[in-house]
């Protein structure tokens, strides 16, 4: 039997007014074609969207470690667009930075050996699928400052959803002020694989946590090694003239 | 983070166990682009009223479609936007969790709210009627605002609202029922502070 729902049965006027009011929300203009900039549909349009947003917020920065929260959004979106894109991309870095292994190219090209339901409709996940660990201090401490860290292809590849749910862990622990805990979460993220999905929002990350710490050799060091493997890309070109002018005003 | 659950969503209209759409990029693209551009705004306006801030809907509204994207050739045609609210509500959860912001006991109690109230029903202005809604949305409990915002606001079908929460129809039902009740004793103080502060005609 079908549902009736309120609006059906004649509700009264105050009701039917607050009922009516739900359609009336909506996001902020432009948070439509952010998304769609974020899923690489739309890719061209949204690297100078996220470039006028960075720079209407770079005035107020006041350190190394803000600037990168800045650009980190920037990368949202390009990470976003290597889901998409997928597999081309990540076989691409695997080729030429020769650290993103056999790992990688499974991820995007295997289909889950045993799948289970999500319960989301229309969805199956692997089973046995690690959580991010509950707390970072139960985590392993390993300072790696290379972006990519040392693949190996018989670690299981995480899916999506826990990378998801470690780099919140990361952004979470920053937020409240607690960069070696979000260190730890990003170690523990890159120990178990290479991230073909958001290695570069997971290594500015790395860079802010770095920054939080006092660390600025490597944060540095880390920033350098990111702005050259991607040279070409908005988010590199905007951080690079960012963190410029944010030296010379420290000078 | 989307957690999975044990419950099976108990409908397999739109569950499948393989790709069911494989597709090229540009079938992909167009299709992302179409669950955009007809559902974002609901998925966004579902993730603030589970009790995401304002400020982080929309990153929780991307994560949303960035699952779907991921998940796309696995969704059944037809079925996207029951995916997307799917999706939205446990994301919606998750992230709620992880903000520690309980919408569950409401601090703002309806009657004893600040808000001086509207002057009359027939003049809700739209944005005090969206306060006021969501007034009587936090009233409710966490598992009878996620059906109601299903089947009442976002007008999913129950049997689409409990496939979205993983639960069996009857208690979708129920829960529904439960939230109706509260919904309408919610307009019921708000008609009687309204009748308090003279507005009532």
């Amino acid at each position: 039997m079908k549902a009736r729902r309120l609006l059906d049965e004649s509700p009264d006027p105050l009701s039917a007014a607050l009922l009516r009011s739900w359609a009336e929300r909506a996001p902020e203009p432009g948070a439509i074609t952010r998304a769609a900039s974020v899923l690489g549909v739309s890719a061209a349009a949204m690297a100078p969207a996220a470039a006028l947003g960075a720079t209407a917020t770079a005035a107020t920065v006041s350190s190394h470690a803000s600037l990168l929260v800045i650009g980190k959004w920037f990368i949202v979106g390009l990470a976003g667009g290597a889901v998409v894109l997928g597999s081309a991309e990540a076989t691409r870095r695997a080729m030429s930075t020769g650290k993103q292994t056999e790992a990688v190219s499974a991820q995007v090209s295997a289909p889950p050996a045993k799948p289970s339901r999500s319960g989301l409709p229309g969805v199956v996940v692997p089973v046995s699928e690690p959580e991010p660990a509950s707390s970072a201090g139960s985590l392993p401490v390993r300072r790696e400052t290379d972006l990519a860290g040392a693949a190996s292809a018989t670690r299981a590849v995480p899916s999506i959803r826990w990378e998801i749910a470690a780099l919140d862990r990361a952004r979470q622990a920053l937020s409240a002020h607690d960069p070696a805990a979000a260190l730890r979460s990003l170690d523990h993220l890159e120990h178990k694989g290479p991230s073909a999905n958001f290695d570069q929002e997971a290594a500015l990350l790395r860079i802010e946590a770095l920054g939080a710490l006092g660390r600025h050799t490597e944060a540095s060091t880390l920033t350098q090694k990111y702005l050259d493997r991607y040279p070409d890309g908005p988010g590199s070109a905007r951080m690079r003239a960012l963190i410029k002018s944010q030296t010379a005003h420290q000078r | 983070m989307v957690e999975s659950t044990a419950t099976d969503p108990g409908s397999p209209a739109s569950v499948v166990d393989g790709p069911a759409h494989p597709g090229s990029a540009l079938d992909r693209n167009a299709r992302l682009r179409a669950a955009l551009s007809s559902h974002f705004t609901s998925v966004w306006r579902m993730v603030q009223a589970l009790g995401v801030p304002a400020a982080s809907a929309e990153d929780v509204a991307q994560r949303v479609y960035l699952l779907f994207s991921n998940k796309l050739d696995q969704v059944r045609l037809g079925s996207e936007r029951a995916y997307l609210m799917a999706a939205a509500v446990r994301m919606a959860a998750n992230a709620r969790r992880q903000l520690a912001r309980s919408l569950e006991h409401p601090s703002d109690d309806i009657d004893g709210a600040a808000d001086p109230g509207p002057d009359a029903e027939g003049l809700l202005e739209a944005k005090q009627a969206r306060r006021l809604l969501d007034q009587v949305l936090a009233s409710m409990s966490y598992e009878q605002r996620e059906v109601f915002l299903l089947f009442e606001l976002e007008q999913l079908s129950l049997t689409e609202a409990a496939e979205a929460l993983g639960v069996p129809r009857g208690t979708a039902a129920s829960r529904l029922r439960a939230a109706r009740s509260v919904f309408q004793a919610g307009v019921q103080r708000l008609r009687s502070q309204m009748a308090r502060s003279g507005g009532h005609r």
